[in-house]
């Protein structure tokens, strides 16, 4: 069963893709051709509701101030060409005194369709504003994305797929020129799994899979979920981690052995039991000495001249 | 075979109407003016300065200039008033039709010219902005005599084209747009800013 989770994984991507447009200028130019002023051009994720337009306008002015940018989600599709081991598991961090480990499996790779409006009085005013986007699509560009209760951070892709006018070209009595463009983007994101926190105090054996987590909710305050968690919080837990203690307690019967040891002194491994096979299966910290004990535990062969 | 004139299809010319010293026409005219003083709404016109060059390919102007406003008194109805709400935020879509008797725009704007679309005009009483998008006509209502401008009206877009355009907003706040820049900038730095990377190859 899993528990409850909230990574914000579209919010942190959108956000860091806004990032990109934040700084787009306009300048106006004189009739000698100097600048005489420089314009950010505003931009805002939309549609919001109602009620915010109306305040943000003191509830009365519904003027066209241009130029303006607002990006709306057209879509959102997974991508089965990006699509990885989802058991693998990545692991964040491991507590050795503990025998626990935080981990999430690999994220599912999904597509955000975005769209970029580009609204202003002026043709000028779109060359302006395009001609800072475009050169730095190639036509994809990179953002980074950083989720800190997993400890990961991510390079999404950004492509620029299109970018297609509308404009006014019939105009009756009553209408007049609106310069419209919208430049279509896919951003190749990912959403993050739930949190895995893993130990070795557990009863219960697990396989790794999602299923057999223990529900933890965010407060950890019992099995409904608590309150007073911050967003971005909540994970789940597997009982009976994979951490392993090496058990073996080392012999150096000599000088060169003792310098070859290992420095590790705990590995990890899919066994649930402190036993000497999962280190050999595994191949994590086994060393020379270890393979002596090893052959001596297994096979009761003394393999050591 | 190259196209004769027809006299045939000649408008007759109608001197029974000479406008000099042509009481009946004056008291017209006299009459719509004050119609309009009385019952009018005050109004600013700013006329568009026509000496601002034009980008040709474009046909566009982005230092639109305009003469210093004339108050003036006009009668209008309102045909739309659409609130749209989009993406960019909330925007009127009004259209508002407005005469004004060519008595009193000679008598308070000009003696020689005429209403231009591109115009603006600023009415007090609602404390907006519009600009003109169409000139026309009203019908002949007198002696064959067409006596009113109508001008259609569509709200004002700002986009700083020069100080006196901007001079045409009269709220206090900020003239530019509701934009989220400053809250992205400060969420995105929060999520990640870049600064352990070579970010010349991101967009900045």
């Amino acid at each position: 069963m899993r528990g409850y989770f909230f990574h914000k994984s579209l919010r942190r991507s959108l956000v860091q893709l806004l990032d990109l447009f934040r700084t787009i200028y306009i300048a106006r130019y004189n009739n000698e051709g100097y600048a005489t002023k420089i314009i950010r051009v505003p931009l805002s994720f939309g549609p919001k509701e109602k009620a915010f337009y109306w305040q943000k306008s003191s509830g009365k002015k519904t003027d066209e101030i241009l130029p303006i940018m607002a990006a709306n989600v057209t879509s959102i599709d997974f991508d089965s060409a990006r699509m990885a081991n989802r058991e693998q598991s990545i692991v964040i961090s491991r507590d050795l005194t503990a025998k626990s480990l935080k981990m999430f499996k690999n994220a599912m790779p999904y597509n955000v369709g975005i769209n970029l409006n580009i609204w202003a009085l002026h043709i000028v005013d779109i060359d302006q504003i395009l001609e800072q986007i475009l050169p730095f699509f190639a036509p994809h560009n990179f953002i980074r994305v950083y989720f800190p209760e997993l400890d990961a951070r991510m390079d999404v892709k950004v492509i620029l797929n299109n970018c297609t006018p509308d404009l006014t070209e019939d105009m009756a009595e009553e209408d007049w020129r609106a310069v419209k463009w919208t430049i279509a983007f896919t951003m190749q994101t990912y959403m993050m799994r739930p949190l895995i926190i893993s130990t070795s105090s557990g009863s219960v054996e697990s396989s790794g899979s999602y299923d057999e987590y223990q529900e933890i909710p965010p407060s950890a305050s019992g099995s409904l979920p608590g309150l007073g968690f911050e967003m971005g919080s909540g994970g789940v837990t597997v009982l009976s981690s994979g951490i392993v203690e090496k058990i073996i307690t080392r012999f150096f019967d000599s000088d060169l052995g003792w310098e070859d040891r290992g420095t590790e002194t705990v590995f990890t491994s899919g066994a649930n039991t402190s036993s000497i096979e999962s280190m050999f299966m595994e191949g994590l910290g086994f060393d020379e000495s270890a393979a002596v004990m090893y052959a001596y535990d297994v096979f009761g062969e003394n393999t050591h001249d | 075979m190259p196209r004769r004139p027809n006299p045939g299809l000649t408008k007759p010319k109608w001197s029974l109407y000479d406008l000099n010293f042509n009481q009946e026409h004056d008291l017209v005219t006299g009459y719509l003016m004050e119609m309009t003083d009385i019952a009018g709404i005050e109004v600013l016109y700013y006329r568009r300065n026509e000496d601002t060059p034009y980008d040709p390919l474009y046909g566009e102007q982005t230092n639109t200039n305009y003469d210093e406003p004339i108050t003036t008194k006009v009668l209008y109805d309102v045909g739309e008033e659409p609130n749209l709400w989009s993406s960019f935020g909330m925007f009127g879509g009004d259209i508002l039709t407005c005469h004004i008797p060519q008595g009193t725009w000679r008598r308070d704007i000009s003696q020689t010219l005429e209403p231009m679309i591109g115009d603006a005009i600023h009415i007090k009483w609602l404390d907006r902005e519009f600009s003109v998008v169409h000139v026309d006509n009203d019908d002949r209502i007198f002696q064959l005599k067409k006596m009113i401008y109508i001008l259609v009206l569509r709200p004002y877009r700002f986009s700083e084209d020069s100080e006196s355009a901007a001079a045409i907003y009269t709220e206090s706040v900020p003239m530019s747009a509701y934009g989220d820049n400053e809250w992205i900038e400060t969420q995105s730095n929060s999520i990640d800013d870049y600064t352990d990377v070579d970010d010349s190859i991101y967009l900045r």
